[in-house]
């Protein structure tokens, strides 16, 4: 236990901590085990065209997921981001009404609400000190009555052409939505790994206490973590938005508990102080293979939901098994 | 303090009570016989799964699968008794049986399997959600007269349900304060691995509480059924996340080691007394979200501000 | 041996290979309070543990009146009598005294609790210990010392044979040791025996009838508490002769760096003045609980005052949080070091780099990789601490390296001033002496310290200048020669809250 083996081996910081790392390598492993499965089962599946498909549509979860991350790597959670996207979708279809005219205000409104919602869900969890999961979800079921009122329940409008090409739009033979998310994640990845806002959130997440002696400006910090979540949603509404091409009052509803099962899977702790980016993204595309491999199976949307549940557990049960886990 | 008995954190209660009086100040209609029967009529489902989730809670975890329970139970009931209505009681006692099994399931993949709460029972929710789709897809089916009896009794202003609901709160109060297994209960949201290392039987425990909120939430979907008279299998949506707000709000802990089970009652009638008086006052119920999720958020900062509770 | 009550035959234990306990045969006569010495990773948690029932020897026997109970359950170890207290406390707060005494063993009428009778029990016990306490009130409003008594309430519900204590005295206050020391004598006399591991000399000379010292595994050996000194143990702990236990004093101080004026905090602190020079330590001691706590978290921004001006070599200090001070170059070493000064579940470099974080920055916000692996390598060089790779969690290490951790941490902003609370609580001997040396590295360099702790011989042996500190104020300055205990603890009880004629 000398020193001097230490400084001989030089610094293997680049290896990141087993756990996460070796969850990382399971959610690869599961997805190529669902890809390796499709083969099998349904031929049609593994054709680019229709992966790319897939990808187009996981592209929206898996920016979601990064702004999730983000804050469940302080500990927190954040429940309202599904409603984000929702918003986004019926403000920018109903303001822009199919014209390009003033989209680019519009996409900026479009994001500054989801940063404003995540600043209010940081100020709620940070000054007021309430748990996030009850501070998000009344802000969920806030921002869902917002919407249904500014809709008076029924969306009018739809998204512009530069919005649907987003959405729908393909740059060669990879979907633009695709493309937005291998800039998004990455970049996030980077923001949570590599800057000191980043490792600050950990220890945030890790233990409070130390983090607010060491210096760290807790507050302010968690705050932004929100906001970033925020800004995350309703990136991913623009790209719904464009996906479907009008508002929706339901555009939003399954990304909440989506963002945070494909967090989860990815390698992220719920209780903080650790958490991945690009494992989330990973969790996302293959719940996002999941689903769609059911439904191009031709089961049910009630056998698909049966499926999901059980592989979600599953996944959990997987995780337990890459390596310990600091108990609760 | 536990040893008070049922009322628990009485402060909290109070305060429910508080904004409950205020509600009748404001609109004095609902005073009347039948707005009070239809309000707690309207509570009684909330209040059932609102104990199972406190008692999920309590140690330290969470049930997230209480809205696919209840539908599940629900479109049993209602399926099944359509079909063969002289076995009521017999499907009954299914559905119930059902919901134990679901929640002894949750239980086992939390306290023997060791799996997250949060996410496992949304899980398996997920997947019993998808089951009752596929028993019923389109809200169908049809309770016997007898059955719709039950939600649908009433002495007066109160419904019978309700009383049951009231005396099975006592009772249920009165198992976890005053014996030694509820007790034990405590002891795991309050520190685990202390009530493991005294001895006591900490898994079985945890199992039994996911079962019992399982058994509740089905006896919820039931009386869901009583009451409409027919299936539904997304009756349950909403159920998850006010089960929630309803414990929380009564002032049971997120954290575990915390219950307050006459909070969560009183809890339940004051979500459904809001609903009805924005209901009577033409409020569109797109406000009433609004409103229930500000309400959400100013009674847990009031809580914390009472409690001067300073940051770490 | 035909009397021994407790008895370890030959026990072993390893771990991946590596012997933790090494054929280690041991024995305790009934009513006795026995000391275990040794320096951390020595053996004495692991041996501890077998005993209770955590591990299973690999070999050897563990006899308890003659009968084998080396292979129990921990619950079953509870009810032979076997009782262990550990620092993490293992009660439930939001349960009642009696309820956690009897947690798991309640009396019962017709299947509910007999609140009346084991309110009556837990009365009998508490009252047999000589410490009044309310069976009714929730443990979670107790004080430290008092929750520690539920422990000890607790253990005796069973039919307690031998009570293990962890380090039992480090959160609590001298009034609150004496009343502690009594009540394990009560049980000495009651034919309990009692099993003491502490780090505390002083402790151990006032409070055991005999002490055995690990090392490395072994049992090297007992002695009765009349027969030894203090050297002799350090050698038998350390295996090597200690002279010259504290490093040489500052023998150059430059001015003041660190002068706070007026510092009140209402019924806590009123410290008219108070001076660190560069290059010198001054010790802030007393009575537990007579403010120090509060000073040293004032200093740093934890805690807001009442009133109070500080300056950092002549410019007014901000005191508004720790992240003002640490920008200032005021380095905070926290008397909790899990608690406070590390993410236990990240890495030790990132430990490391925390708080210097800015320093090592690229375009703005990212990490400088290459820098802050080279600053880490420093810091653990510089420092001597023990790890298998900076990429371990920070929980692996043992405290004495924990608390380099912490040290290398606040290093890190070239602090003018460090604050070091406890510095060396719970850290063995050879540890302790590091950081002394670590410590007057720094002075040497230019830093001033100023740290409290509540180890008198620690505060003699390591301050330039000693502040006594009673009721919120500074009873007395004592340097040189007038730093004696007895001068302390004078002018530590004269004007301390509820102090003994």
């Amino acid at each position: 236990m000398s020193t001097s083996v230490e400084s001989k081996q030089g610094w293997r910081l680049r290896r990141p901590s087993l756990r996460v790392f070796r969850l990382q390598f399971a959610v690869l492993g599961a997805i190529a085990g669902v890809l390796l499965l499709a083969s099998i089962v349904a031929p049609g599946f593994l054709e680019v065209g229709h992966l790319l498909n897939v990808a187009r549509q996981v592209s929206s979860l898996a920016i979601v997921t990064t702004g999730q991350v983000f804050v469940i790597a302080t500990g927190g959670l954040d429940l309202s981001n599904g409603m984000v996207i929702t918003l986004v979708t019926v403000v920018s279809a109903t303001l822009l009404d199919g014209r390009d005219t003033y989209l680019v205000p519009v996409i900026l409104l479009c994001l500054s609400i989801g940063v404003g919602v995540g600043l209010v869900n940081g100020l709620l969890v940070t000054k007021l000190r309430i748990p996030p999961l009850i501070g998000t979800l009344g802000m969920f079921g806030i921002l869902r009555g917002i919407a249904y009122v500014y809709t008076s329940g029924a969306p009018k409008g739809a998204a512009p052409e530069s919005l649907k090409m987003l959405g729908n739009g393909h740059l060669g033979i990879i979907p633009l939505a695709v493309i937005c998310a291998a800039i998004f994640v990455p970049l996030g990845a980077a923001f949570l790994n590599k800057t000191t806002f980043g490792r600050r959130l950990f220890v945030i997440g890790a233990n409070r206490r130390t983090a607010y002696l060491s210096g760290i400006r807790v507050d302010r910090t968690i705050i932004l973590a929100y906001m970033f979540s925020g800004f995350s949603a309703a990136v991913a509404g623009l790209i719904v938005a464009g996906y479907i091409g009008v508002g929706s009052l339901s555009a939003g509803n399954d990304y909440n508990m989506n963002s945070i099962a494909a967090a989860v899977i990815g390698g992220t702790a719920l209780i903080g102080g650790t958490g991945s980016v690009t494992g989330g993204a990973a969790g996302a595309l293959f719940l996002g293979l999941v689903v769609s491999l059911l439904r191009f199976l031709g089961l049910s949307y009630s056998a698909q939901l049966i499926v999901q549940g059980v592989i979600l557990a599953f996944a959990v049960f997987a995780q337990t098994q890459a390596g310990p886990e600091r108990s609760s | 303090m536990i040893g008070l008995g049922f009322l628990g954190k009485a402060a909290n209660t109070v305060f429910l009570l508080g904004l409950i009086v205020v509600a009748a100040v404001i609109e004095p209609t609902i005073l009347n016989e039948r707005a009070l029967r239809n309000i707690l009529t309207s509570a009684n489902p909330l209040m059932i799964v609102a104990a199972g989730q406190a008692l999920a809670m309590l140690t330290g975890g969470i049930d997230l699968s209480v809205a696919s329970v209840m539908s599940l139970a629900n479109v049993i009931a209602a399926s099944a008794m359509q079909k063969s209505p002289e076995y009521a009681a017999l499907i009954v006692l299914g559905c119930v049986l059902a919901g134990i099994g679901v929640g002894a399931l949750n239980g086992w993949l939390v306290s023997y399997v060791r799996l997250n709460p949060f996410i496992i029972t949304l899980a398996i929710g997920m997947a019993v959600q998808g089951l009752t789709l596929e028993i019923m897809n389109v809200p169908s089916g049809l309770v016997t007269s007898g059955f719709r009896l039950l939600a649908r009794t009433a002495f007066g202003p109160v419904p019978v349900a309700t009383i049951v609901i009231g005396a099975a709160f006592v009772v249920l109060a009165t198992l976890l304060r005053q014996t030694p297994h509820g007790v034990a209960i405590f002891a795991i949201g309050g520190n685990e691995a202390s009530a493991r290392m005294s001895g006591l039987p900490t898994r079985r425990l945890k199992l039994a509480v996911y079962a019992a909120s399982g058994m509740l939430s089905a006896c919820a979907g039931l009386f869901l059924a009583s009451r409409v008279g027919s299936g539904d299998p997304l009756i349950g949506d909403p159920y998850s996340m006010d089960s929630i707000t309803a414990a929380v709000l009564g002032g049971t802990s997120l954290i575990g080691g915390v219950i307050n089970l006459a909070g969560a009652l009183v809890a339940s009638v004051l979500l459904a007394l809001i609903n009805t008086l924005l209901n009577l006052k033409g409020i569109s119920p797109f406000f009433q979200w609004i409103v229930k999720g500000a309400i959400l958020i100013a009674a847990l900062s009031l809580d914390l501000l009472r409690h001067q509770r300073r940051s770490s | 041996m035909a009397d021994d009550f407790l008895e370890f035959r030959d026990v072993s234990k390893s771990f991946r290979g590596t012997p933790a306990v090494d054929h280690v045969s041991m024995a305790v006569p009934r009513g006795h309070i026995r000391a275990i010495l040794g320096e951390n990773g020595a053996g004495k948690s692991t041996l501890i543990k077998m005993l209770c029932g955590v591990y299973a020897p690999d070999s050897g026997e563990i006899l308890l009146e003659g009968r084998r109970v080396n292979n129990l359950a921990p619950a079953s170890a509870l009810r032979t009598g076997i009782v262990a207290i550990y620092q993490e406390f293992n009660l439930v707060p939001q349960l009642t005294v009696a309820q956690n005494i009897f947690l798991g063993r309640f009396p019962t009428r017709w299947g509910r609790i007999d609140n009346a009778e084991s309110k009556r029990r837990s009365l009998a016990i508490l009252d047999s210990l000589g410490i009044p306490i309310d069976p009714d009130r929730p443990v979670a409003d107790l004080n430290v010392a008092e929750q520690q008594t539920v422990e000890i309430a607790k253990a005796l519900s069973h039919d307690l044979k031998v009570l293990v204590m962890d380090e039992p005295t480090a959160a609590l206050k001298d009034a609150e040791i004496a009343a502690l020391f009594t009540v394990i004598r009560s049980l000495r006399a009651r034919g309990v025996c009692i099993l003491y591991i502490s780090h505390r000399m002083s402790e151990i000379f006032a409070l055991a009838d005999s002490v055995s010292v690990l090392k490395d595994g072994r049992h090297v050996g007992t002695r009765g508490v009349s027969e030894v000194d203090r050297d002799t143990l350090v050698r038998m702990m350390i295996g090597r002769e200690l002279a010259n236990y504290y490093p040489a004093k500052a023998t150059q101080v430059g001015d003041v760096v660190l002068a706070a004026k007026d510092l009140r905090l209402r019924n806590t602190l009123d410290i008219e003045s108070l001076q660190v020079r560069r290059g010198e330590i001054v010790g802030i001691t007393g009575l537990e609980g007579q403010g120090q706590r509060e000073l040293v978290r004032a200093l740093c921004g934890a805690i807001a005052l009442d009133t109070g001006e500080v300056r950092l070599d002549g410019n007014r200090l901000d005191l508004s949080s720790p992240s003002a001070t640490i920008a200032a170059g005021v380095g905070f070493i926290p008397d909790d070091r899990k608690g406070e000064g590390l993410a236990l579940v990240r890495s030790c470099g990132e430990n490391i780099a925390l708080e210097s974080l800015d320093q090592r920055r690229r375009a703005g916000i990212f990490i400088d990789g290459r820098k802050e692996r080279t600053f880490i390598g420093r810091m653990i060089e510089a420092l001597h601490i023990r790890l298998a790779s900076s990429q371990q969690p920070a929980m692996d290490l043992s405290g004495g390296n924990q608390q380099k951790l912490v040290l290398a941490k606040v290093l890190g902003i070239g602090p003018k001033v460090l604050i070091m609370a406890e510095p060396t609580r719970g850290i063995d001997v050879g540890a302790k002496r590091e950081i002394y040396n670590i410590m007057r590295d720094l002075t040497a360099r230019g830093v001033g310290i100023l740290m409290t702790s509540g180890e008198l011989p620690e505060i003699i042996g390591m301050s330039d200048r000693v502040l006594v500190i009673a009721r919120g104020r500074v009873a007395a300055e004592l340097d040189g020669a007038a730093a004696t205990e007895e001068n302390i603890m004078q002018a530590a009880i004269l004007e301390s809250v509820g102090a003994p004629a």
